[in-house]
């Protein structure tokens, strides 16, 4: 897998770089703006970019937008955002429009080089991927009447990795169970939540996340 | 009681049209018929009386004056010996009458209780008179007879009592009239009629009632110079007692009429209006001092652009004590110094007065944007400081963290050193996360990234106790200042809902005549006080409305702030 790292700290872009390296990720180009980075995209047609969120000259949102204008102009490329931000707000910007190869993890977790490779290896796989801190705040929010106590505490774990982004195939890995079991979780947690059909594929993040988003449904 | 007014006059100008004709064919048997100055003198009183009725406030005056002057040609068809008999006679008893009611009339809305018990003695024995001389007498047997000489038709009986009646209630109504005369002149508290018209007044009730006495001594007659200088008083008192009284009430009215114009003009920038009108300029403007503010206003308080002459208009400055008070923007061709010279002490006062109210509305609109202002740079400083923890401290933490990691990969063959350094991955892991709890807290991005809507939905999600819920919110955008005074008061009322032991609360967002209104209800009992409310300053601050109320068993926070859309 090749990447390329866009962050307007130095230190950081190395430091990621050296962590990916030990992982096995190669990395083909550091920028230090998005403007840098599509460039940069342009030139080395990496497999994925790791894009921070916060970048010159704003310091507001320029990852995500960066990130939209990379998946429309280069398909193949997927892309991870790095981003100190919690709030579900910029996770489903980023992924409204297609959630397919596109990735929003905390900051911290570059520290975590597995967690890091894992996330990049399924972005490049064109999986989705939601921090897990944004989901576990999605669960643990206070509801009126929620159907989410109707799931069984499996159920609840197969929602959680659903809102992460991942496939059956890797709950499968996860949780090493038959393709054929998480299939029945996963449709009993739609059939006690009332999602519809259309949630299916890579739009099932999206339909998942809007779904806990709403306070009471 | 504006009917009886308009009533009375119809009633006496209807009267005054009927009689004057007949008594003018009356040569012999009556006043006005023997000569035409008489007549015209005559009805002169009648209308006299009639504008004191009309422009009288005390009710009883103004009835008794109306009755005088709609019926003060009556007792002349007396002498109408061609018009019905019944007629002649009412006519006749009706003279006798009209002494009291003038004398009502003079008398009646004073306040002293002794005129009132004149007023009504005087008014029986004019009412005995009448009465004896409607029934009790038949003029036909009188030898002194002057008007009405033939046979009553309504007589009952024709007695000596009769006359004697007649005269005695004369007599009763000019003792009154002269009681009422010197009590007036003993009662020190008087003086409230300026001399004419008490002499005025006095003409005309000499002249009403006198008559009643002569009556006993010489036979009564147009041509009789006694009877006709009464005539003449009455007629001519009661013709001056209106000019009298219009006299001395004219000033008041004057007084007043000014008072309505001044009440009309007394907008303010009325000097610009009353200069634009005598200079002539209808472009002229007036321009205050706002020394607060180290320039001009206008009358309102606005800021006005510098004041310069130029190619049409030139600057006259109005000074008090060497400082400006106002300019005056003028028409090149008005002499402006003329114009300063004349402008008169009172002119110069109201012009005072107008700077001092247009300075204070200036310094008023002055004090409200710098409230607006602080309450934006409050915020503008609160989202500063949260970039600096965002892309100063906690940028460095995480990179810190990227270098324990790193170290501790290098360092992985000893147990001790290896410890050592996933406890300060471990504590720069929790760092970085307070350092983010912390930036949002001061100034949450999310408000600048994804606006209002977005920022309430994620403060919705971070509630792990209050179930919030979200039902409605504008998803346009607004100023800063709109949307952080918003954020902080959802945020502050889901705080309070918690600590008041809320389970839930529901967020009811809209815009409603230019302004976002926000409803936040939640279930448990209003307390005693509202960390919500500690932002009332900096909604103040924007023109807004924060109110805390029960609602529906629990609480609600309302609040409104102007957005400008």
């Amino acid at each position: 897998v090749r990447v390329v790292i866009a962050d307007d700290a130095a230190l950081i872009r190395a430091g990621v770089a050296t962590l990916l390296q030990e992982a096995g990720i190669a990395t083909v180009g550091l920028a230090g703006d998005a403007g840098e980075l599509i460039e940069l995209v342009e030139a080395t047609a990496p497999d994925a970019a790791i894009v921070d969120i916060r970048m010159p000259p704003t310091h507001t949102d320029e990852g995500i937008l960066a990130a939209r204008k990379i998946r429309q102009e280069h398909p193949g490329v997927a892309v991870l955002v790095l981003s100190q931000y919690v709030e579900t707000s910029y996770a489903m910007r980023l992924i409204e429009e297609d959630p397919a190869g596109m990735g929003y993890l905390l900051k911290d977790r570059i520290a975590h080089a597995a967690t890091l490779a894992d996330a990049l290896r399924r972005v490049v796989a064109g999986e989705c991927v939601v921090d897990q801190a944004i989901v576990g705040r999605l669960l643990a929010r206070a509801r009126q009447h929620s159907p989410l106590d109707a799931l069984t505490s499996r159920e609840r774990d197969v929602l959680a990795l659903m809102a992460e982004g991942r496939s059956n195939s890797g709950i499968c890995e996860l949780f090493a169970l038959s393709p054929k079991t998480v299939e029945t979780h996963v449709n009993r947690v739609f059939m006690k939540l009332g999602l519809g059909e259309q949630a299916q594929g890579h739009r099932r993040v999206l339909a998942v996340l809007a779904y806990l988003r709403q306070g009471a449904p | 009681m504006r009917i009886f007014r308009y009533a009375i006059w119809l009633a006496g100008i209807a009267v005054l049209a009927v009689t004057v004709p007949v008594v003018r064919g009356l040569p012999v048997t009556s006043y006005g018929g023997v000569a035409p100055w008489r007549l015209w003198l005559e009805a002169g009183a009648a209308l006299a009386l009639l504008v004191v009725s009309a422009a009288e406030p005390c009710r009883s005056r103004r009835v008794a004056a109306g009755v005088a002057g709609a019926t003060w040609l009556v007792p002349e068809l007396a002498g109408w010996v061609a018009g019905p008999a019944w007629l002649a006679t009412v006519a006749d008893a009706w003279s006798r009458m009209l002494p009291a009611v003038v004398l009502a009339a003079v008398l009646a809305g004073e306040p002293r209780h002794w005129r009132r018990s004149v007023g009504a003695l005087a008014m029986s024995g004019s009412a005995l008179a009448a009465g004896s001389r409607l029934v009790l007498v038949d003029p036909f047997l009188d030898v002194r007879c002057w008007r009405r000489c033939d046979h009553n038709p309504l007589l009952l009986a024709h007695t000596t009592l009769g006359t004697t009646l007649e005269h005695l209630g004369g007599l009763v109504i000019a003792g009154c009239a002269v009681i009422g005369g010197v009590l007036a002149l003993v009662d020190r508290r008087r003086a409230r009629w300026p001399a004419p018209v008490g002499i005025a007044a006095m003409a005309l009730i000499v002249g009403s009632v006198d008559p009643g006495v002569l009556r006993l001594v010489v036979a009564e007659s147009a041509t009789s110079a006694a009877y006709l200088a009464l005539f003449v008083a009455a007629q001519s008192g009661a013709i001056a007692l209106v000019a009298a009284l219009i006299r001395a009430r004219a000033p008041q009215w004057r007084l007043r009429m000014r008072l309505v114009r001044l009440s009309s003009s007394l907008s303010s920038g009325s000097v610009a209006t009353a200069l634009r009108l005598a200079v002539p300029d209808p472009e002229l403007q007036v321009r205050y001092w706002a020394a607060g503010r180290a320039g001009f206003v206008d009358a309102e308080g606005r800021p006005v652009d510098p004041l310069e002459s130029d190619p049409t208009h030139r600057v006259t400055l109005v000074k008090r004590r060497e400082q400006p008070v106002a300019a005056l923007v003028h028409a090149r061709d008005v002499d402006g110094a003329q114009l300063n010279r004349v402008l008169g002490a009172s002119l110069r006062l109201v012009l005072e007065n107008e700077q001092l109210r247009a300075a204070t509305l200036a310094e008023l609109h002055e004090l409200t944007r710098s409230r607006a202002r602080i309450v934006e740079r409050a915020a503008l400083e609160r989202r500063r400081l949260e970039r600096n923890l965002h892309d100063g401290a906690q940028q460095r933490v995480v990179s810190l963290s990227l270098l324990v990691r790193m170290a501790a990969h290098r360092i992985e063959q000893e147990d001790a050193a290896l410890a050592l350094a996933r406890r300060a991955e471990a504590l720069t892991d929790a760092t970085v996360q307070e350092l983010r709890r912390v930036a949002h807290g001061i100034y949450p991005a999310v408000l600048s990234d994804a606006g209002l809507s977005g920022a309430v939905l994620d403060l919705a999600e971070s509630s792990v106790d209050v179930a919030v819920c979200v039902d409605g919110i504008p998803s346009s955008r607004y100023s800063g200042t709109v949307e952080t005074t918003a954020y902080l008061a959802v945020a502050a009322a889901i705080a309070d809902a918690r600590s008041r032991g809320a389970s839930v609360l529901s967020v009811d967002g809209r815009e409603h005549a230019g302004a976002l209104v926000l409803d936040l209800q939640d279930d448990a009992g209003v307390a005693t006080s509202h960390a919500v409310l500690d932002l009332a300053d900096q909604v103040g601050a924007l023109a807004g409305v924060l109110a805390v109320e029960p609602r529906c068993g629990g609480t609600r926070v309302h609040l409104e702030l102007p957005c400008g859309s």
